[in-house]
C-alpha cells in the first residue's frame, strides 16, 4: 500500500513538496546521472528556490550570470512571474509533474522552483557545441558558396534563412525516434511545393516508429519508397545551397539535427546526375558537364561488361585491328574474361575503400601504391591485359562523376552484377541487365511520384531540368514532374536586352 | 462481371502513349523475315501489298474503336458479354484469351529461334524462356504505369535502329522494281495475308481503351501509331527489295538481319551480331503486353488475380515451348497462330460492328 502510494507520487504530483524531495525524484529518474546538478538559494527566510538541470548540455555562463545571480539580488519575496519580468530568456514552459520535467532537462533546460508551490518553470539554455560552417568536402563545387552543412540543425536552419530571405519559407518540426528523439525539421516554400506531396512526405516523417536514428542518411532510408532498391530515392546532400536551390523549384527539404547531410524529395533519377555546378557556369558549359555525366554513366555500368561479353562469346563483333592488339595483351593472361575483369574490379574496390578509410595523408599514398605499382604489376605478371586496364580505369573514373556519391556506389555495384550476367549469357545477358534496370527505374517512385519522370510520364518542357541546360532567357518554368503550385517563374522575358530592342532589320 | 470498367484516375494514361503502345506491339520478331515472305508471293510490287495491308488495317482499327466507343467505357469482355449474353459471351472471351496465349508462346519460340541461329546454337529453351519471363513478371507486378512506360522508353531506345537503314538505302538499285505493278489478284490476297500476319497486336486496344485518359484522341493516336508500324515495315520492304538482287532475297532466312551485317564502326563489327541482342528491347513490349491482356482478360472474365495468373502464363508457356524443337514444327505452330490471328483481329471487329450500329441506332432513339 505504501509503496503503491510512492509509485503514484513518483508519477503524478509531486507538488508541492520541499527542494530536496524534488532532487530525489528527479535524481532517480535520471538515474543518479554525475552531470545531473541542483543548486538551492535563500532568497529570504520564507523563501527558497531550487535550479536543476544536467550540467553537460546547459550554458552555465546564462545559467549563472542571467538566472542565478540576477535571482540572488533581488532581495523580495518572489513568484513565478516576477521571476520571469527579472530574467532576459524567452517564455519559460510550466510544469506540474515532475516526469515532464526530466524530458525538458535532457534537451538543456533549467528547471526553478520555489519551494512548496504546485508547479515549476523551465527555461532552455542549451549548450552545443557548434563548430562553423566549413567547405563541403564529399560534394565539392568550383565555383559557388564554399559552405556545407554543419552538426548543428540551428546553424543549418540558419544557413538556409540566409539563403531564403522569404515569408514563405515555412519550417515545421518534428520528433522521430521513440526511445531517443532527434529533432527533424521538414523546410518547404508553402506557396511552392504541393500540398500531397507534403502531406506524404509529413506521414512519412511522423508515422516512421523507430527506437532512434543516426543521422539523414539512414532516416532518409527508412523512409524511401522502395527500401530494397539498389538506387537512393531521396537525395542526400550536404550542399545548402542544392537545398535552397530545391526549395525554390517546389520540392521540400528535411534537416536533421546532429547531421552534416539534408534531405530533398521528391527527386528523380537525373536529379543524382545534376549538380549546381552546372547552373554557375555558363549554359553551354554547364549543359555539356550533363550530358557528359550522363554518358559517364551510361559507359561506366556498360563499358567493363561488354568487354566481357565481346570477348567470352563474340569475337567476331570486334573490329580485325582492334582484335590483333587485344589479342596480344591477352595471350599471357591464363584466365576467362570474366574472371580476369572481376579481378580488377575487385581491386579497384580495395583501392577506393583503403583511400576512403584511411587519413587524408596517408590516404593519397595509398592510391599511388594501389593504382600505379599494382596495376602496372598486374600487367607484368600477366594476370590482366592492358586494355581491360584502360577500361577499369575509366569506368572507375566515369562512376566517379556522379555528383552524388551515393548514386554513385550504386552505380558500381550495378556494374559488378552486369558483369556477371554479361560473362554467362554475353550480349543477351547484357540486354537482360539494362532491361531489368530499366524496368525497375519505372517501378520506382520517390514520394509516390514518378522516378523516371521527366522521360515518363514524358514532359518535354522538364528535360531542360535534367537532361540538359538552357540559357535563363529560355528558362522560364520549373520542372512540372514535381508538381509545383506555380510553374512559371514570373520573369518577364520582353525586359531581357536581346528582346527589348526595336529594330526591324539588321543595320536599322 | 460489371460490363463497364472504372479505372482509378491514376492508373489511366494519356491517349498519346497508344501510339508507343501500338507501334511496341506490333513490332516483333514477325519484321525479320517479313521482307522475304512477302517477296516469295508479290515479287518486286511488295511494297504495294504493305500499303494495301496498312490501309486494311487502318480500317479495322477505325472500326475497332467505333465500336468501343459506342459501348462507352468498356473493354473486350464487356463488350462481348453484353452482346452475346453471359455465357457465350465467356466462351469468346476464354477464346480470345487461348489466342493471346498463343502470340506470347509464339513471339517466345520465335526469339528462342533467333537467339539460337545467332548467338547461342545450343542454349536451353527454358533459358530463353527464363529470362524473359523475368523481366515480363517484373514488368507485370508494376502495374499498367509500368507496362505503358516500358513499352515507351522501349521505344526510345530502339527507335535508332531505322537511322541505320541510311547506308543500305544508298546501296539500293532502282531497276528490281521493275516492272511495277506485275502482280495477279491472287499474289495480292496472299500478300495481304501474310502482311496482316506481322501486323497483328492492334487488338491490344480492345482491352486499353478503358484506361485511356481522354479517350477522345483514342483515333488519332491508335491510327498515328498504325502508321508509323506501317512506314517502317514499308522502309524496310523497300530497301530489301532495292538492296538484294531478286534472287538473293528469296534465299534469306532474315533478311532485315542481313543488311544490318553491312554496317560496322571503327570499334564494332558485325551488327547484326549487336541487333539480335538489342532485339529483346524491341521483344520485351510484346510479350509484356500479350501477358498483360491474358491476365488482365483472367481477371474480367473469371475474377482472377493478375499476380497469380501470370506465373501460370510465364510457366505454361516455357514448358509450351521446350516442345517445339524443330525449325519445320516452330513453323507450323506460328502460321497455326497466325491464322487464328487473322480471325480474332480481322474478322472479330466485323462482327460486332452491327451490334455496335445498332447501339449507335437504338441509343439515338432514345
Amino acid at each position: 500500500m505504501k509503496r503503491k502510494s510512492k509509485q503514484k507520487k513518483q508519477q503524478g504530483n509531486l507538488f508541492p513538496c520541499s527542494l530536496e524531495d524534488v532532487k530525489t525524484a528527479l535524481s532517480q529518474s535520471m538515474n543518479d546521472n554525475p552531470d545531473f546538478y541542483a543548486k538551492f538559494i535563500d532568497i529570504s527566510d520564507q523563501q527558497r528556490i531550487g535550479f536543476y538541470y544536467i550540467s553537460s548540455i546547459t550554458d552555465d555562463k546564462v545559467l549563472y550570470n542571467q538566472i542565478v545571480s540576477t535571482l540572488m539580488e533581488a532581495k523580495k519575496y518572489l513568484d513565478y512571474k516576477s521571476i520571469d519580468n527579472m530574467i532576459p530568456l524567452p517564455e519559460p514552459t510550466k510544469e506540474k509533474k515532475v516526469d515532464k520535467i526530466d524530458d525538458h532537462l535532457l534537451q538543456g533546460a533549467v528547471c526553478i522552483y520555489i519551494e512548496n508551490e504546485t508547479s515549476c518553470v523551465n527555461y532552455f539554455i542549451p549548450r552545443q557545441e557548434k563548430r562553423p560552417p566549413e567547405a563541403p568536402e564529399t560534394e565539392s563545387l568550383i565555383f559557388g558558396p564554399q559552405v556545407a552543412f554543419t552538426g548543428s540543425i540551428e546553424t543549418n536552419v540558419n544557413i538556409v534563412r540566409n539563403m531564403v530571405d522569404s515569408k514563405q519559407l515555412k519550417i515545421e518540426k518534428f520528433l522521430v525516434g521513440e526511445k531517443i528523439p532527434t529533432e527533424v525539421q521538414m523546410v518547404y516554400l508553402d506557396d511552392l511545393a504541393n500540398d500531397d506531396v507534403i502531406n506524404e512526405f509529413r506521414n512519412r516523417l511522423t508515422g516512421l516508429e523507430v527506437e532512434d536514428i543516426l543521422n539523414s542518411s539512414t532516416l532518409s532510408q527508412k523512409i524511401e519508397d522502395n527500401p530494397y532498391s539498389i538506387f537512393p530515392q531521396l537525395l542526400v546532400t550536404e550542399l545548402p545551397d542544392r537545398f535552397t536551390y530545391s526549395l525554390k523549384e517546389g520540392k521540400i527539404g528535411v534537416l536533421v539535427d546532429n547531421s552534416h547531410t539534408s534531405i530533398i524529395g521528391p527527386i528523380t533519377f537525373t536529379s543524382f546526375f545534376e549538380s549546381t555546378e552546372d547552373l554557375y557556369s555558363r549554359w553551354t558549359i554547364g549543359a555539356f558537364i550533363r550530358l557528359m555525366r550522363i554518358m559517364a554513366m551510361v559507359l561506366s555500368i556498360s563499358m567493363t561488361p561488354l568487354y566481357v561479353a565481346a570477348l567470352t562469346y563474340h569475337y567476331e563483333v570486334i573490329p580485325e585491328a582492334l582484335l590483333l592488339a587485344l589479342g596480344e595483351s591477352r595471350s599471357r593472361v591464363p584466365f576467362p574474361p570474366l574472371f580476369e575483369t572481376l579481378l580488377l574490379e575487385t581491386l579497384m574496390e580495395f583501392i577506393r575503400e583503403a583511400g576512403a578509410r584511411l587519413p587524408t595523408k596517408v590516404g593519397q599514398t595509398m592510391g599511388i601504391v594501389g593504382g600505379i605499382v599494382v596495376g602496372q604489376a598486374v600487367v607484368q605478371a600477366g594476370f590482366t591485359s592492358n586494355i581491360l586496364i584502360i577500361l577499369v580505369a575509366l569506368s572507375a573514373l566515369a562512376s566517379f562523376t556522379t555528383p552524388s556519391y551515393l548514386m554513385g556506389s550504386a552505380l558500381r555495384i550495378v556494374r559488378f552484377s552486369i558483369i556477371l550476367i554479361s560473362g554467362v549469357f554475353g550480349f543477351v545477358g547484357f540486354f537482360f541487365a539494362m532491361a531489368f534496370i530499366l524496368i525497375h527505374l519505372l517501378r520506382l517512385r520517390s514520394l509516390e511520384l514518378p522516378y523516371t519522370a521527366p522521360f515518363y510520364p514524358f514532359q518535354y518542357k522538364d528535360l531542360d531540368e535534367s537532361l540538359i541546360r538552357l540559357p535563363y532567357v529560355l528558362d522560364r518554368n520549373r520542372a512540372k514532374s514535381n508538381l509545383p503550385k506555380k510553374v512559371g517563374r514570373n520573369a518577364s522575358r520582353s525586359q531581357h536586352p536581346i528582346f527589348r530592342t526595336s529594330k526591324k532589320d539588321i543595320d536599322e | 462481371m460489371k460490363h463497364t470498367v472504372n479505372i482509378p484516375d491514376q492508373l489511366k494514361f494519356r491517349a498519346a502513349y497508344l501510339f508507343f503502345v501500338l507501334y511496341t506491339i506490333m513490332v516483333g520478331v514477325g519484321f525479320v523475315p517479313y521482307p522475304r515472305d512477302v517477296y516469295e508471293v508479290a515479287g518486286q510490287d511488295s511494297w504495294l501489298i504493305v500499303i494495301l495491308a496498312g490501309i486494311l488495317v487502318h480500317l479495322v482499327m477505325m472500326i475497332i474503336i467505333f465500336c468501343l466507343k459506342s459501348y462507352g467505357n468498356t473493354d473486350l469482355h464487356g463488350i462481348l458479354q453484353q452482346t452475346f449474353g453471359r455465357w457465350i459471351g465467356k466462351l469468346i472471351g476464354y477464346l480470345f484469351i487461348i489466342y493471346f496465349f498463343l502470340v506470347y508462346v509464339t513471339i517466345l519460340m520465335k526469339y528462342t529461334e533467333f537467339i539460337r541461329t545467332f548467338i547461342f546454337p545450343s542454349i536451353a529453351e527454358w533459358v530463353v524462356a527464363a529470362l524473359c519471363s523475368f523481366l515480363v513478371v517484373y514488368c507485370i507486378y508494376g502495374g499498367i504505369r509500368a507496362i505503358i512506360g516500358t513499352s515507351f522508353i522501349f521505344y526510345l531506345l530502339t527507335f535508332w535502329l531505322n537511322f541505320l537503314f541510311f547506308e543500305p538505302a544508298t546501296l539500293m538499285d532502282f531497276n528490281n522494281f521493275q516492272p511495277m505493278f506485275d502482280i495477279d489478284s491472287k499474289g495480292v490476297i496472299q500478300g495481304i495475308q501474310i502482311t496482316a500476319y506481322t501486323l497483328l497486336g492492334i487488338e491490344v486496344i480492345w482491352m486499353l481503351y478503358p484506361y485511356v485518359h481522354n479517350q477522345k484522341r483514342t483515333m488519332l493516336y491508335s491510327q498515328l501509331g498504325i502508321l508509323g508500324v506501317i512506314l517502317s515495315l514499308l522502309s524496310g520492304v523497300v530497301i530489301s527489295i532495292g538492296y538484294f538482287a531478286p534472287n538473293q532475297l528469296i534465299e534469306q532466312i532474315w533478311p532485315i538481319l542481313t543488311i544490318y551485317k553491312i554496317i560496322s564502326f571503327p570499334f564494332f563489327e558485325r551488327f547484326d551480331i549487336f541487333v539480335v541482342s538489342f532485339w529483346k528491347f524491341i521483344i520485351l513490349p510484346n510479350l509484356i503486353f500479350y501477358a498483360w491482356l491474358i491476365t488482365r482478360s483472367l481477371k474480367r472474365v473469371n475474377n482472377i488475380k493478375q499476380k497469380h495468373s501470370i506465373w501460370v502464363v510465364v510457366v505454361l508457356s516455357s514448358t509450351f515451348i521446350m516442345f517445339f524443337k524443330s525449325r519445320e514444327a516452330i513453323n507450323q505452330f506460328v502460321e497455326i497462330s497466325a491464322e487464328i490471328g487473322i480471325y480474332f483481329v480481322y474478322v472479330f471487329p466485323f462482327l460486332i460492328l452491327p451490334f455496335a450500329i445498332y447501339r449507335r441506332i437504338r441509343g439515338a432513339n432514345k
